[in-house]
């Protein structure tokens, strides 16, 4: 039958104190840090830290074997999260990365803290004692313990595993990037708002995505008869946009067409309807 | 079986009394098989007693960092497909489905090998394949959500994210609203990590998928008292329709799933070892379903009473003294449920109406031997339905074995009563799929939960070999309804055959899956532009469209378009998406009846996408609520998408090309 192997390791280095310092470096980690500390803090209290305060706290007095924990911490580290995202909207506070970082740290803390209040107030008996987790997850015998040889024989090919798995999600987003990587090159027009005393509406045009290569470009307005009431050269500047207001006459319906450079048929067309 | 079954994964023989994977385990679960002994020559010990020797330490992971490294092979070659299939190179598709075997099989073989080390191999195959096959689904968009429900959620955590309030309007999916357990999840870590939403929104579903699996995996374990049955329980859900995307998406069926799955797990726990807090789990875990997702609440609701009463049932049969409170947790849940509902949600039920009635207006229209439109199937090629069919026909097959053999032995376990009746039900709500034209997306939604009784029973007949045809005994004689004479497990040949057939039927019902589910088949790999392709739909001339819409148009305009211009519309673009604009497009003229639908459904906006006068749609429709699903023969034409420029009060506001924006107010 399964060996019982008891260690003791100095209450500095028991699971609460070691969570309680997780949790504090990745709350500090997430407000005051950089970027990359913000990335592992967040993930910590959101998917591991308070779960396992809470597994620690509720099942402090049972045995649970090793799949068990692995799944109760991120599980109920994302309940965590959810009843503080209720309760702080029911109390009325704005939902961003303080009151989340701090409701995540705060509650983990506040677990930790009642558990030991409670291990101090109400110490479990022997028989309450949890014992080493059960199963084939437990020590066969003492002289089974983790070695540096099986365990590195282990890990070696995880290692592939990660790179393997590293190398295709690269690839894929690689991939995925550069086919979605096209220009769109756009012309458009705000709605336009009724017109003045004298007639005419100013209409906002705009395009994007314009390429160096295609310019410089040509926008002309022209009437339902086909007359050309504007026209204006658009050199394509860095940002690939342009914007113009044209003041136009409101009464009539008309055509806005982009041209590139040396084109005779419009590239892109506007209709602007007659103003009722 | 309960009483008679053995421990799988241990050593087949020469073990006189094996020690029980989990605490509450019965010692009735194991079996004394007379060890054989004997030295051959060399002086090695035989291979059976040194398998004698229980294997495996705490961290033991035996062989599963190989067998994963094999199946991490097959993701760089789904990986590398999926390159092919944007750049439209040849053998992409072969590259696929190689890939997707490699991924799956080599985990099954290990499982169904009977050589594990323990618990700890099979969970780290199980977790290392759901990793893998959550790559899967992430790499064939990594860069951002492109499936319309995804698109609808990143609205939704994004709008946290803006406003900090929760239960904010969403027009994209409006029951969303009140449902925020997967937005709260998402806004959380984008704010904590500093993450784009997208990528936070990726690692939320991961984790969700991961600890579904885990719990799944934890359930079955305390169930089966067999490592092995839990990893193949798992391995077979990884099969099932909507495992892979579905499932597997930001969408909030996801967020609830591990919730679900968490609260089974602890109703059984406390079940079996009493104690509140199995019970504040339980309760806790019902409130997160709750206020994740609505179907999968019901679904809980369902599962914990069929548990209940499964239990209720056993214990009279066996002649145990009945426990009412076996349906303490049901009537919880259905409580917490039924509140959530009638004081939050009350818009779910009018959401969830419609496609209820289609079944029913189905089912009677079956009955009264008439045909309507939204009776009609969709149309599903016979491959697939031949794949389908053969991996239906193996889980009938092995679930009627575990049947038999159950009624059998007499078997006691509530547990396994309630796993036969929920595999019962995945068989029925198969015939569902062919109720109406909404009838696959209902199966295969109710699969995500049915499947997973279904996956026990055929991880219980594949693992212990659960005779599908009794032996005969001495006089030639089959048992049918007597207790069978104990059998040792199958060795040699027989252990060969049956863990090749069991892989071939997982890795069977794995293809049927994939060409069955989502994406559709034309559909498996990414790539250009497809209309009414859904992911394959978005690409930057619609994402642009739709960004120019928030933009310059402000928030809350009624937009209608087809299918992708309407998702793109409401979610970036942040528009009153307007779903059954469809006659607009498909009629050659502009007539008052079009005047007077623009009216009535009050549309300011249209989206004309220009690809769709050249290609068919690959879902058979173009538009929401579809007129023409399943009909079409030719795209649309030239007349029925240029139409709008010829309206003298239109104005045609945006053009990039290939889309084109129309305001349709002006002549109101």
């Amino acid at each position: 039958m399964n060996a019982v192997l008891r260690r003791t390791f100095p209450y500095a280095l028991s699971a609460p104190v070691l969570t309680a310092a997780a949790t504090v470096l990745a709350g500090a980690g997430v407000l005051a840090g950089p970027a990359v500390t913000a990335a592992l803090g967040g993930m910590l209290l959101g998917f591991v830290l308070p779960g396992l305060a809470l597994t620690g706290l509720l099942f402090r007095r049972r045995t649970l074997t090793a799949v068990d924990r692995t799944v109760l911490a991120p599980a109920l580290s994302r309940a965590v999260l959810i009843v503080s995202g209720l309760i702080l909207y029911v109390a009325g506070v704005r939902l961003d990365r303080t009151a989340w970082t701090l409701a995540a740290a705060g509650t983990t803390l506040a677990v930790l803290a009642a558990g030991a209040v409670s291990g101090r107030l109400r110490p479990a008996t022997e028989d309450q004692q949890p014992g080493p987790p059960p199963g084939p997850f437990a020590p066969w015998a003492p002289k089974q313990r983790v070695t540096a040889a099986p365990l590195a024989r282990q890990l070696a090919p995880m290692m592939l595993v990660l790179a393997l798995l590293a190398g295709a999600g690269y690839l894929s987003h690689l991939s995925s990037a550069y086919s979605y990587d096209v220009t769109v090159t756009t012309l458009s027009a705000v709605p336009p708002g009724p017109a003045d005393g004298s007639g005419r509406r100013v209409v906002r045009l705009s395009a994007s995505g314009l390429l160096a290569e295609d310019g410089p470009y040509t926008v002309a307005v022209t009437g339902p008869d086909g007359t050309r009431l504007a026209e204006r050269t658009v050199p394509v500047p860095d940002s690939g946009s342009w914007q113009a207001n044209l003041r136009l006459p409101a009464a009539d319906r008309l055509t806005v067409r982009l041209f590139r450079a040396g084109d005779t048929v419009a590239y892109r067309t506007l209709l602007i309807a007659a103003a009722e | 079986m309960s009483d008679h079954t053995m421990t799988d994964d241990a050593p087949e023989a020469g073990v006189a009394a094996r020690t029980a994977v989990v605490p509450a385990a019965k010692a009735a679960k194991t079996v004394v098989v007379p060890a054989r002994t004997g030295m051959p020559a060399g002086g090695r010990k035989p291979a059976r007693e040194r398998r004698a020797k229980p294997r495996g330490g705490p961290y033991d992971l035996g062989h599963a960092p190989a067998v994963l490294m094999v199946s991490s092979l097959g993701v760089l070659m789904v990986a590398l497909a999926y390159t092919g299939g944007r750049e439209t190179a040849g053998g992409a598709a072969l590259a696929y489905w190689i890939g997707q075997v490699v991924v799956v099989t080599p985990v099954v073989l290990r499982l169904l090998s009977r050589r594990m080390a323990g618990a700890a191999e099979s969970f780290i195959l199980v977790i290392g394949l759901a990793v893998n096959q959550y790559l899967l689904k992430w790499m064939y968009s990594p860069d951002q959500f492109r499936f319309p429900d995804e698109l609808q959620h990143w609205l939704a955590t994004t709008v946290i994210m803006e406003t900090g309030e929760l239960f904010r309007p969403n027009p994209a999916l409006p029951p969303a609203v009140h449902f925020p357990g997967l937005a709260e999840l998402g806004a959380a870590v984008a704010s904590m990590t500093g993450l784009p939403v997208s990528y936070a929104g990726i690692l939320v579903a991961g984790v969700a998928h991961l600890v579904f699996v885990g719990v799944l995996f934890a359930c079955v374990l305390r169930t089966s008292n067999s490592p092995a049955v839990a990893g193949v329980a798992c391995a077979i859900y990884a099969t099932a329709l909507h495992y892979l995307f579905f499932s597997s998406m930001f969408l909030y069926q996801t967020a609830a799933l591990p919730f679900f799955m968490l609260a089974v797990w602890a109703n059984r726990r406390w079940r079996t070892d009493g104690g509140t807090p199995f019970l504040v789990v339980a309760a806790g875990s019902i409130a997160m379903t709750t206020v994740s997702h609505h179907v999968t609440a019901f679904a809980l609701i369902a599962t914990l009473f069929l548990l209940g009463i499964t239990e209720l049932v056993t214990d009279r049969l066996s002649s145990r003294r009945r426990r009412w409170s076996a349906l303490a947790v049901p009537v919880a849940s259905l409580v917490i449920v039924a509140a959530w509902i009638l004081l939050v949600a009350r818009d779910v039920l009018g959401y969830l109406e419609e496609p209820v009635n289609q079944v029913i207006a189905t089912v009677t229209a079956l009955l009264d031997g008439t045909t309507t439109a939204s009776a009609a199937s969709a149309p599903v090629s016979t491959i697939q339905l031949a794949l389908q069919g053969a991996g239906l026909l193996g889980l009938g097959v092995l679930f009627l074995a575990v049947g038999r053999d159950m009624i059998a032995r007499r078997d006691s376990d509530a547990w396994h009563w309630a796993a036969l009746a929920g595999g019962a039900v995945f068989f029925l709500g198969n015939g569902v799929r062919f109720l109406g034209s909404n009838g696959p997306e209902i199966a295969g939604r109710l699969s995500t939960f049915t499947y997973i009784p279904i996956s026990i029973i055929a991880a219980l007949a594949l693992v212990r070999a659960v005779q599908i045809l009794p032996l005969r005994d001495a006089y030639g004689r089959r048992h049918w309804t007597t207790v069978p004479p104990a059998t040792p497990p199958p060795t040699g040949a027989r252990l060969v055959v049956r863990v090749l057939a069991g892989s071939a039927l997982i890795t069977l019902l794995m293809i049927g899956a994939r060409a069955g589910g989502w994406p559709p088949l034309g559909s498996l790999l990414p790539g250009p532009y497809v209309a009414g392709g859904f992911e394959r739909s978005v690409d930057a001339y619609g994402v642009d469209a739709a960004n120019w819409e928030r933009v310059a148009l402000g928030p809350g305009n009624r937009v209608g378009g087809d299918v992708t211009s309407v998702a793109l519309a409401s979610t970036y673009g942040r528009q009153d998406p307007v779903r059954e604009v469809a006659a607009l497009y498909y009629a050659g003229l502009w007539t008052p009846a079009q005047d007077e639908l623009v009216d009535r459904l009050a549309v300011d906006y249209l989206v004309v996408d220009q690809r769709l006068g050249a290609q068919l749609p690959q879902s058979d429709a173009y538009f929401e609520n579809d007129p023409q699903a399943g009909r079409l023969t030719r795209p649309l034409s030239s007349n029925q998408l240029g139409k709008f420029d010829s309206l003298p009060g239109v104005d045609r506001l945006y053009d990039n090309g290939t889309v084109r924006i129309y305001r349709m107010g002006n002549d109101q």
